[in-house]
């Protein structure tokens, strides 16, 4: 970007005094940003430095999850890459302006190349103003903010033309190369222009950009659109840690448990609020939000920033900023943090406020507490009696394991498996493919009980290291190589959470994982195909986001001759909840339609035949999910089966 | 010795809970006084030698520091075990530092000695516990003593105390909204007749109305019959609705999903009525009935009217 200099000095000293006091007022506002993030627990995020550095080329240079649409990811990745290339020539504007002289941003392949991003920033900047004012989707709020924001983006690239064009007409230098600013210049005659209009015009255009520029960098940090600057930051920062693993409280030295002030929320949750561009993809993927609920995961993190910026460190966040209708309605189903393109937390920050509801104020639903006190006294959220684990197990003729038994196989039953009736089915079948495949495996019966999931999903932390150290004690008697178990929460807890509490060993399989496992032994002999049958998969939250578990149940499902998998619209990684997750299962839905019953609607939308399950706790959602619906249509409702049933059923 | 019997009221009328400890004192021809926490037109007929009327409607705490005053001239007060009377109480013992009792199920008085039986460990097992300090604060848990009044000549002086009047509390309670069913409450309720998805609509559920009428019961209901909006939320028994314990529970075209035996497998008769033989209900049910309700339930209410 070749600029004409001017000879006269009160430009030169305005030129200095603007970029003085933009410049400064600007290191002090991300000062005082970064200081009022900083004051909080301990969260180290600078280990394992290689891994953070490849997701920075992952979703920054790369913008992985953007692409996830396709049109306003290339629009995105043009406007990023764009700025980029454009930033160089703004460097060499402001190097010019001090009267250095930038040999590389006068050559021409370089103006050529500035040229061809900035006339495609200009052109994704017209698209975004086309989706915004004219398609205007779902998820997009519609503010001034972004408007502003792309309107100053549109400033700079046309100044920087006009700029390019009238200084090299003046120069006597204008170039094809520069084709695009030698095509406006063409365009509005620069050449047939008087010489003095044209410095004029040059004049103004500069001064016009100069001052955009820096309005743009003092405006950032008020506006959403700070993520320019806290976009790469929070995802060199982002959690490596699984996200099926909360963090642990200390509950023997600590004064105060979860989050009730901003103090309380570590400095990466509060860099979270900054990075927020208020895109709505979260809000999109919520299953509550997407119910009408009072919860959207975008406006959590937003209330956050708001608060973090208006209000006093020592207000509570519970009541005006975020309510407590909103924090139960979540179902830790993670498809938030999943569509979140800048690796946003949204989860921990959810359950960290709940840990205060529960812990300091003792408020939830009477119904959380209800089955928080079943885990309490009974080891299960029905509150049944623990001696109906094993005499269940006795009628199947299953006799468990003594004390300091080895075997190879231990099977994880989990409250559902153990009393509920439709569940049992499942453990029935998964027994009769370990049978068929001729796996000896082995049960702990009453020394068994719940993995604390759902507690320390609700926030009840205390009573979840009280059922993870007895269920650590108990596991820790016996001998065993793996475990395996029908229940996506119990195999998310065991595997994650449980080390930490001195569990031996956690190699844990989730029982889809291991049937796909034992064909690949060829321990499965499957019956000849008799008719095609089409089936659905309802995928379980704990399993694809939590777990990657994605693939193997659907391979598993295929290799059964004649099963057709017909896919739901949402599924994989970006499936719908099923509206159980987080303890929402113990808990009352009657703020809004049903979760389960929308994801019923879908299942049924495919033509499947049967809708396959992964998790006791799915299969009761989509068993009442569908049976509403039926009731609805007046058709019988369909066919729910988990994998485990509909494998053990194809057997030879 | 000398008992203070603290009354529920509820439509200017004392509450079973309340007749059940005065049957209770009557029978053991123990002299009693009746301090009622809301007006009750029926108080003074039934035997107290004085009653106690508070007819403005105080806090919990109020009502505690109320009873407090009270409580140095009995050897034992006596209240339920409801949500509203295990908090009197608990604020009661912690106020007079004596000791509390809550949810006992059986109290049985000789001479002196008072002995309770009341569930421990989760209901595990029953403690029964013989109680020597004086004055003893017992919760009472409703239907287990059991209604056997003896009427009584009005002997007893009404007199309205006023201490309360004067509350520091933050909160204060104006009004208490009754629901609008004049049934006994579902959590109450002696007798629950509860219905399933298998009603079909709502006007169904008026054949179960009967038969709890004509047994002085109310209706509760399962939660797929509540989703299919046969029945209102308030009426769901189960995991995430209301947890019943009536001494008859009727369970009429419920299959017996773990999330409703959660709520009323504490019930202590179950009866089902289903038509599919091998519904979960029978396995917990005391008395089954394979049987179609729509013919069954007009039947029983026939032959008990």
């Amino acid at each position: 970007m070749a600029h004409l200099l001017t000879e006269s000095w009160i430009n030169e000293f305005f030129f200095i005094a603007v970029v003085l006091s933009a410049s400064s007022f600007f290191g002090f506002t991300i000062a005082s940003r970064i200081k009022s993030i900083l004051p909080g627990p301990q969260d180290n995020r600078f280990d394992q430095p290689f891994k953070r550095i490849k997701n920075i080329f992952k979703h920054v240079f790369a913008q992985s999850k953007m692409w996830r649409r396709p049109s306003i990811g290339l629009a995105h990745f043009l406007i990023f890459w764009g700025f980029c290339m454009v930033s160089l020539g703004t460097i060499a504007f402001l190097l010019e302006g001090l009267r250095f002289h930038v040999g590389w941003a006068q050559n021409f392949i370089f103006l050529g190349i500035q040229d061809f991003f900035t006339v495609l920033v200009i052109a994704a900047v017209l698209f975004a103003f086309f989706r915004r004012l004219v398609l205007k989707p779902n998820h997009v709020r519609l503010s001034g903010d972004a408007l502003f924001i792309l309107g100053m983006i549109l400033c700079l690239m046309v100044t920087d033309l006009c700029i390019d064009g009238a200084s090299a007409t003046l120069k006597g230098e204008l170039k094809s190369q520069a084709w695009a600013s030698f095509s406006l210049a063409h365009f509005l005659g620069f050449p047939n222009w008087s010489p003095s209009v044209l410095a004029g015009f040059h004049l103004v255009n500069w001064w016009i950009h100069l001052i955009t520029v820096f309005l743009f960098l003092c405006y950032l940090p008020f506006s959403k659109h700070f993520h320019v600057i806290t976009a790469a930051p929070n995802i060199f920062f982002g959690t490596l840690i699984p996200w099926g693993r909360m963090k642990t409280l200390d509950l023997e030295n600590s004064e105060h448990f979860g989050v009730d002030r901003l103090d309380q929320l570590s400095w990466k949750q509060k860099l979270d609020t900054l990075a927020c561009t208020e895109c709505g993809r979260c809000s999109d993927a919520c299953p509550a939000t997407t119910m009408g609920k009072k919860l959207d995961p975008a406006n959590i993190i937003i209330n956050l920033r708001h608060h973090l910026e208006h209000k006093d460190v020592n207000t509570s966040l519970h009541g005006q900023t975020i309510s407590e209708e909103e924090l139960w309605a979540c179902t830790t189903c993670a498809a938030c943090m999943h569509a979140c393109p800048l690796t946003i937390e949204h989860i921990p920050a959810i359950t960290d406020m709940r840990r205060h509801l529960v812990l300091m104020e003792g408020k939830m639903p009477e119904e959380a507490m209800l089955a928080l006190r079943n885990l309490e006294q009974k080891g299960n959220p029905w509150g049944i009696s623990e001696q109906e684990r094993e005499s269940w197990l006795d009628t199947q003729g299953i006799t468990p394991l003594n004390e300091g038994d080895s075997v190879d196989l231990l099977f994880w039953i989990g409250c559902a498996g153990s009393f509920d009736d439709r569940s049992k089915k499942i453990v029935l079948a998964m027994i009769k493919i370990l049978n068929h495949a001729k796996i000896s495996f082995g049960v702990i019966g009453k020394h068994e009980s719940c993995t604390g999931d759902p507690a320390r999903r609700i926030g009840n932390e205390y009573l979840f290291q009280m059922l993870v150290q007895g269920n650590v004690e108990a596991l820790n008697k016996f001998n065993y190589k793996k475990l395996l178990t029908i229940c996506p929460h119990c195999m998310n807890s065991l595997k994650h959470e449980y080390q930490e509490f001195g569990l031996y060993n956690s190699k844990i399989l989730h029982h889809s994982v291991f049937i796909k496992e034992l064909m690949d032994k060829g321990l499965i002999r499957l019956k000849e195909a008799q008719a095609s049958q089409t089936v659905t998969l309802h995928d379980s939250c704990y399993l694809t986001r939590y777990n990657d578990i994605v693939d193997a149940p659907r391979e598993a499902l295929k290799s059964v001759p004649g099963t057709q998998l017909i896919e739901m619209k949402r599924h994989g990684k970006s499936n719908f909840c099923c509206g159980a997750g987080g303890g929402r299962m113990w808990m009352e839905e009657d703020k809004s339609a049903r979760v389960n019953v929308q994801r019923a609607e879908e299942a049924v939308q495919t033509g499947a035949q049967t809708l396959i399950t992964e998790c006791p706790f799915c299969m009761t959602m989509m068993r009442d999910g569908t049976r509403a619906m039926s009731e609805k249509e007046r058709a019988d409702p369909m066919v729910v089966k988990d994998i485990a049933e509909w494998v053990s059923e194809h057997l030879a | 010795m000398k008992i203070l019997v603290i009354a529920e009221t509820k439509e200017s009328k004392l509450k079973s809970t309340a007749l059940e400890m005065i049957s209770f004192c009557q029978q053991a021809k123990i002299p009693f006084d009746l301090l009622t926490l809301g007006p009750a037109e029926d108080a003074h007929t039934l035997g107290a030698e004085t009653c106690i009327g508070v007819h403005q409607i105080l806090s919990a705490r109020d009502s505690a520091s109320l009873v407090a005053q009270h409580l140095p001239a009995y050897t034992l007060i006596l209240g339920t075990a409801s949500l509203a009377g295990k908090d009197l109480f608990a604020r009661v013992s912690a106020q007079s530092m004596r000791h509390l009792y809550q949810d006992v199920t059986q109290l049985a008085l000789q001479g002196e000695t008072l002995t309770i039986t009341k569930p421990i460990y989760a209901g595990k097992a029953f403690a029964k516990i013989e109680v020597n300090t004086v004055p003893a604060l017992v919760t009472v848990r409703p239907n287990a003593l059991g209604v056997h009044l003896t009427e009584q000549e009005n002997t007893s002086t009404q007199t309205n105390k006023s201490e309360a009047t004067t509350t520091t509390d933050r909160e204060v309670l104006t009004k208490v909204e009754q629901g609008q069913s004049e049934r006994p409450d579902l959590t109450e309720s002696r007798v629950v007749i509860s219905g399933g998805r298998s009603l079909k609509n709502s006007e169904n559920f008026n054949i179960l109305w009967q038969l709890a009428d004509c047994l002085g019961g109310t209706v509760g209901a399962s939660r797929a019959a509540v989703d299919a909006g046969y029945a209102t939320h308030a009426m769901q028994v189960g995991q995430t609705g209301k947890t019943v314990s009536p001494k008859v529970y009727v369970a009429c075209g419920i299959s017996g999903a773990i999330q409703h035996l959660a709520g009323m497998k504490t019930s202590k008769h179950i009866i089902a009525i289903n038509t599919d033989p091998d519904a979960p209900i029978f396995k917990i049910a005391d008395y089954g009935i394979v049987s179609d309700l729509f013919e069954l339930v007009p039947k029983l209410t026939e032959k008990l009217s």
